[in-house]
């Protein structure tokens, strides 16, 4: 895998780990992971700190995910970096407008080293 | 207001909380037929979802120490003595998310847009008796009963 610094966005500690120990399961056993709580404490992470990929939810306190990609997004520094969105808020509306955002790919909760590989395009 | 229908719901989160326990938690779960399988003593915890958009009201799960311990243990992967609890209580919290979530998609179909609140550990149970009940059902965790709750204002 190419992605060697990984962010994990999402206001749960528990969340995080899943997603941590997803992504390790299905293949990124040489990245390092680094986790922030919510939109507002992952740009200020990424002003310092250039990663690889970010895997963010999208219902969170202080900044939303939403607003946090489109922060990303319009920041010279961080428009080109990957942005992997998962969230229990599936709908194929709020899809369209993710992906006409930048996102890369969107994974619906509960997360699995499965659902990782098949939106990577990685055959088990 | 559009009508409500029980059927419907009540088929969404029998799904829902199969899958969501299933793949979170490894648990395999199936409805109770038998009401009232869990006594008010053996409730434990309670913690709230507020639904939002376009169903309005809450939904609770209801749980006895067994099925915290079972849940949190699973998703850990670590003994419930050495966690904290404010790491029991996230993590109780995010599969209520996820379930509520995988719940109004089952009901309201993928097309269509729904929002839900942050959820919330409950204290006081007088705040959900005084609320409109729609659905209660009883599960059943690999031998640990535990309920969940409904309660609806309206569904827009």
């Amino acid at each position: 895998m190419e992605y060697r610094k990984v962010l994990i966005v999402d206001d749960s500690a528990t969340s995080r780990m899943i997603i941590k120990r997803c992504f390790e399961m299905a293949g990124f056993m040489e990245a390092e992971f680094f986790e922030a709580e919510d939109g507002l404490k992952a740009v200020s992470f990424l002003q310092n700190n250039p990663v690889d990929l970010i895997v963010t939810d999208l219902k969170m306190p202080k900044m939303d995910g939403n607003t946090f990609i489109k922060k990303i997004k319009l920041q010279e520094s961080t428009k080109e970096i990957p942005v992997i969105v998962i969230s229990s808020l599936g709908s194929d509306l709020l899809e369209q407008q993710l992906y006409e955002e930048g996102v890369y790919i969107i994974i619906k909760k509960p997360i699995s080293p499965a659902k990782i590989l098949e939106g990577l395009g990685v055959e088990e | 207001m559009n009508k409500i229908n029980k059927q419907a719901l009540s088929e969404a989160l029998v799904k829902a909380v199969m899958v969501t326990f299933a793949d979170m938690a490894f648990l395999d779960v199936v409805p109770n037929t038998e009401e009232n399988s869990l006594g008010k003593g053996e409730i434990h915890q309670i913690i709230g979802l507020p639904l939002l958009d376009p169903v309005l009201g809450n939904l609770y799960l209801f749980l006895p120490k067994d099925c915290k311990r079972a849940i949190v243990e699973n998703i850990h992967g670590r003994p419930w003595e050495e966690l904290s609890i404010e790491e029991i209580d996230d993590c109780l919290l995010e599969l209520l998310n996820v379930l509520g979530g995988n719940f109004l998609e089952n009901y309201l179909g993928r097309d269509r847009k729904y929002n839900i609140s942050f959820p919330e550990v409950i204290f006081d149970d007088q705040e959900i008796e005084s609320r409109s009940l729609c659905l209660e059902l009883y599960f059943d965790a690999e031998g640990i009963p535990f309920k969940i709750l409904v309660t609806l204002e309206a569904v827009i």
